[in-house]
Formats: C-alpha cells, sequence, structure tokens
C-alpha cells in the first residue's frame, strides 16, 4: 500500500466575497491540478470570502465563463474567512493587496502566508524555490519586495460579465501557472520501486531505462520512458554521476520520467503521476526538484536539512552556506568546488549529531534561451569530490551577497537566536524534528556558533573557508 | 488564564526563541518573561503584578493593566500565548 510521505498542501483562495473570483480561481485550479496527476488530497483547494454571503452558489456573472473554461460550479457554497480556515491553510492567495491587508489584519498569524496570487506566482518565478510546497510561503515571504506589486496587479472583481471576462482570462493564466510551478514538488505516494517498474513494465512496448540513484542517502530509483528514454537515461547518468547507487538496495523513492514530443502522451504520462516533458533538458531541471523534494520528505524528521550549498575540507568538516534559492549557492558552490570537496548546492542534510550525507547533485545552472535551468554534472565542472573520510557540520554560515561590496568578505558572529530566527525559513521540515530548536541549537553550537558573511565575488571565499570550519572535526 | 502554548522554545541569555507551528519568532524581553511565567498558566492580575516587580512601572499614562493585556493580546495573536475567558480562572 502506498504511503504518502508530505503532508497535504491547503491552498485557500480568497476573494472579498467568495461566490466570485475566490470560487473561480478555486474551481480552475482543482482540474489544472488533476490534469498534471496531482491528487486532490495532495493539494486541496478551497476558497472564503470575506463578506458574509450565508452559502451562496457561485454569482451567476461568473458562473458561465467558468463553464466555458472548463470548471465545475457544481456544489459551491461561499464561506466566510474564519479563524480555523485561516489556521488549516498553508497558504492564502487573495486577489489584490487590500484583500491580503485585510485578511493580515483580522488573522495576523496569516502574515506570511498571505499574498496575492500574482504576488505568488512572480515570487515563485523569480525565487525557484526547491523545497516541499508547504515551506515555499515561508521562503518567498524574505523575498517579497521582489514582486514589485502596483495597481495594476490587483484582480478586482466586476460587477458586470464584460468587465469579469478580462479577470477571468488572468485567473486562467494564473491557475496554469500555479499547477506549473507546484506539479514537481507536489506531495507524492512514496512508490516502492519495484511496485512502478511492475507497473510500467504492464505497459505495452514501453521501453524501461532505470537509473538508480541516492540523494543524502534516501535511494531513488528513477524510471525512463517515452520516445527519449534512453537519452534522458543517458544525461541522468552523466549529470547525477556522483549521486549513482549500485543495483541491490530495494529504493525508498520510485520516480517514472518520460521525454515525448506527443503532447497526448505527455498529457496521459502527468496524469498518471509522471515527470514529463518534450525533451531532455525540460525534464531534467524538472526531476532535479523532484527528486530533491522526494528526499527530503523521506528524511522529515529524522534529519536537519539546510538550504544550503556545503563544501567539505580535507578532513572531513563542512562549511554549510545557506541562503534563500537564487541569491548565489549554486555560484558559489562552482567558485569553491573546485578547492574544497563538494557536497551540495542544494541542500546540507545531517543527523542531529551534525553528521552529513553528501548529495553531489548535478549544478542547476541558469543558461540563456533554456526554459529551465541547466544540469551540468559536478564532474563537468571539475568540482572536487569529498574526502573518504566522515563528514560532519564544521559550520553553518548565512550568506550575504551584495554587489557593491569590498572585494574582501567580511565575516561576523550573528547572535545565536536572531540567527536561527533568520536561518528558520530555510530548513526543510523543521518542526517535525524532536525538540526542533533545541536539537539545532546544539549542532550550531558545536560548531561555535553562526556567522554570516558579506561578499561580492564568491571566488573572494576561497582563503575564508577553512577559517570559517570551526568546528571539531 | 495565560497559558504559554508554544511548540518549543529556546533561551540564551534571557531572551527567548519560540518555535509555534512553523514559525520561528524571536521575542523581546518583556515577551520572554510573559512565556516564561506562564508557562503553568498565570491570571491576568498576577501576570501584571510580575511585570511589575521586573520591569517597573510602566510609561506614564498607562496602567499595568493595560499594558500587561495588551501585551497578551499581541502574543495570542500570534499564537504564543492562549488567554482563557474570565470565566474559567
Amino acid at each position: 500500500m502506498p504511503v504518502r510521505t508530505g503532508l497535504a498542501f491547503r491552498v485557500v483562495l480568497v476573494s472579498t466575497r467568495n461566490s466570485t473570483c475566490a470560487a473561480f480561481a478555486e474551481r480552475l485550479l482543482r482540474p489544472e491540478l488533476a490534469a498534471a496527476g496531482i491528487e486532490s488530497n495532495a493539494i486541496r483547494v478551497s476558497s472564503g470570502g470575506l463578506t458574509d454571503e450565508g452559502a451562496a452558489t457561485i454569482d451567476p456573472l461568473v458562473e458561465p465563463l467558468l463553464r466555458t473554461y472548463g470548471g465545475n460550479p457544481g456544489g459551491f457554497r461561499a464561506r466566510l474567512l474564519d479563524q480555523d480556515i485561516v489556521d488549516d491553510a498553508d497558504l492564502i492567495l487573495t486577489m489584490s493587496r487590500a484583500e491580503s491587508g485585510l485578511v493580515v489584519e483580522q488573522f495576523p498569524r496569516a502574515r506570511r502566508r498571505t499574498f496575492t496570487i500574482v504576488e505568488y506566482v512572480r515570487l515563485h518565478a523569480l525565487v525557484d524555490p526547491v523545497a516541499p510546497l508547504r515551506e515555499h510561503p515561508f521562503m518567498l515571504t524574505e523575498s517579497r519586495e521582489l514582486a514589485t506589486l502596483d495597481v495594476a496587479d490587483d484582480l478586482l472583481c466586476p460587477d458586470s460579465a464584460d468587465g469579469f471576462s478580462a479577470v477571468a482570462t488572468k485567473l486562467v493564466n494564473l491557475t496554469q501557472d500555479l499547477a506549473d510551478a507546484w506539479v514537481d514538488m507536489a506531495p507524492a505516494q512514496a512508490t516502492r520501486g519495484v511496485d512502478l517498474a511492475a507497473t510500467i513494465a504492464h505497459r505495452d512496448g514501453t521501453e524501461v531505462v532505470p537509473v538508480l540513484l541516492q540523494a543524502f542517502g534516501v535511494k531513488v530509483d528513477l524510471f525512463c520512458t517515452g520516445d527519449g528514454a534512453s537519452a534522458l537515461a543517458k544525461a541522468m547518468r552523466t549529470a547525477w554521476v556522483r549521486c549513482l547507487r549500485p543495483a541491490g538496495d530495494e529504493a525508498e523513492v520510485a520516480l517514472e520520467a518520460v521525454v515525448d514530443d506527443d503532447p497526448g502522451r505527455l498529457r496521459i504520462a502527468r496524469a498518471r503521476g509522471a515527470v514529463a516533458g518534450e525533451t531532455v533538458p525540460d525534464v531534467m531541471h524538472s526531476l532535479a526538484s523532484a527528486i530533491t523534494v522526494r528526499a527530503i520528505d523521506q528524511c522529515a524528521g529524522q534529519a536537519i536539512m539546510l538550504h544550503a550549498a556545503g563544501l567539505a575540507l580535507p578532513d572531513g568538516r563542512v562549511v554549510a552556506f545557506v541562503a534563500p534559492s537564487g541569491t548565489g549557492k549554486t555560484t558559489l558552490s562552482r567558485a569553491l568546488g573546485r578547492h574544497f570537496g563538494y557536497v551540495s548546492d542544494e541542500t546540507v542534510a545531517m543527523d542531529l549529531d551534525g553528521v552529513i550525507t553528501p548529495y553531489p547533485k548535478p549544478l542547476s545552472v541558469i543558461v540563456e534561451g533554456l526554459r529551465g535551468k541547466e544540469q551540468v554534472s559536478p564532474d563537468a565542472d571539475s568540482l572536487m569530490p569529498v574526502p573518504p573520510v566522515p563528514l560532519r557540520l564544521g559550520a553553518v554560515v548565512l550568506l550575504n551577497r551584495v554587489a557593491d561590496a569590498g572585494p574582501e568578505p567580511v565575516v561576523e558572529e550573528v547572535p545565536l537566536l536572531a540567527g536561527i530566527a533568520e536561518l528558520a525559513a530555510q530548513i526543510s521540515y523543521l518542526p517535525r524534528l524532536r525538540s526542533p530548536l533545541q536539537s539545532l541549537a546544539r549542532v550550531i553550537e558545536e560548531t561555535g556558533g553562526l556567522t554570516r558573511v558579506t561578499y561580492s565575488e564568491a571566488a573572494s571565499l576561497v582563503h575564508v573557508v577553512p577559517l570559517l570550519a570551526r568546528g571539531p572535526a | 488564564m495565560v497559558v504559554t502554548t508554544v511548540d518549543d522554545a529556546l533561551v540564551r541569555d534571557d531572551h527567548v526563541l519560540v518555535l509555534v507551528g512553523s514559525d520561528v519568532m524571536l521575542l523581546s524581553p518583556v515577551s520572554s518573561e510573559i512565556v516564561a511565567a506562564c508557562a503553568d498558566g498565570l491570571s491576568l492580575d498576577r501576570l501584571g503584578a510580575h511585570l511589575l516587580a521586573t520591569f517597573g512601572p510602566p510609561p506614564p499614562g498607562h496602567t499595568v493593566e493595560f499594558q500587561t493585556d495588551f501585551l497578551v493580546q499581541r502574543l495570542a495573536e500570534v499564537g504564543v500565548v492562549s488567554v482563557a475567558p474570565a470565566s474559567e480562572e
């Protein structure tokens, strides 16, 4: 029996009157997610309003357009947003900044989970977070200023069908964007490799090429299918060369990946939960997120998982450079990985004693003209392997890249509590650890506490890395 | 009755860091004191007296009762404490 490892991601769409824009968005997002193979109990979509409409059905101005776009208005009843709905939500998406303000005013605890729908889609594209979906709001709230919203970004539900048409078009695009953004990282059933292999084998004429991987100790079986199966498997073995594992052990996570140029076959593949795309680079980009998040889900409650780049000294001490997505971890890994053992450019995972299992995944590099990021093998980038000794945490460093900082990096101590408060958004499943804050503080204090390094060029950090690692070898 | 409702707390040098759900919050010294004092529950009156003894009188124009109630409400809004109805005290 498959077991869901990630917790459900609960989204509440909010408009002033629930029966208008929020209802429309709710009833569009659900089929978008279903078409992407995301089960309704993996991402739960509901809606609410800021004014009491009783149990109103969908507004008559909205209903025809909803049907036109393939949404089902059946069974809808308006709800007034209340504390229980808010407390149960991982993400609250409003139509306008004014509505976001009202939500936060009424429910202050929702501040870090409340965004306008335009704001969230925009931030997601800019930050490109790689983490379980429930953690995205906490990661994206740190970067709110990047969204630069103005009045044109507010979706104001008008009082006429003609007026609603323009808003509806925007919501159609936004719900598609949300589904695209969430598909690779949605909570998934943990399917055993043998079970998925058997399922695929029953499909007539399907070529299946397995690739056996591990991500910080989590064994992942990848089954490549479709017209491009062989090409995908070959490219994955090259890019993920340092994460390959020998056959024999049963995998905790299994994924199907499909490369095919037939839109119909891709649609069917996505609907059954496969990572699917037209080209090998597209699918590899999606797989990088999917594999990382599945492995994170598996380690929930057992490991401290920092969103960090990790570099290892010859004695096995690892310096974890923590930074939000899109702020320089991969660039730093490429620069420092030629001098120190490359542990990861994305996730540094350790047990509660600070013992680290490396995740030398391909580096996710932005390439002009490519839709996603290119997955570059650490071998191709001439990054050093981790030393052949046990790895343990040597330092946790908060990265602060400032373009016009001086040529020399500036290192400063960070008070423990303030540092952990800052660090928390960059740790996966922190609340699931036993005594989360105590456990985290213990491993950090064993390394001599937190530091922050301000720098402009990653290469300038080379001579600083050994000084940062203050923990015991 | 005011009761601390955090999921985990870390104390260093008279400051407190708390975990409430997925939120990690660094508290001010007076909020830290409230969290510590209300670990086993404390009435608003007793909490006010405790804060008066610890930090001295509130700024001119404010009463201990007003300041205590204000701080407790702010902490309750973010889930750090809960306040039981007066009839349960």
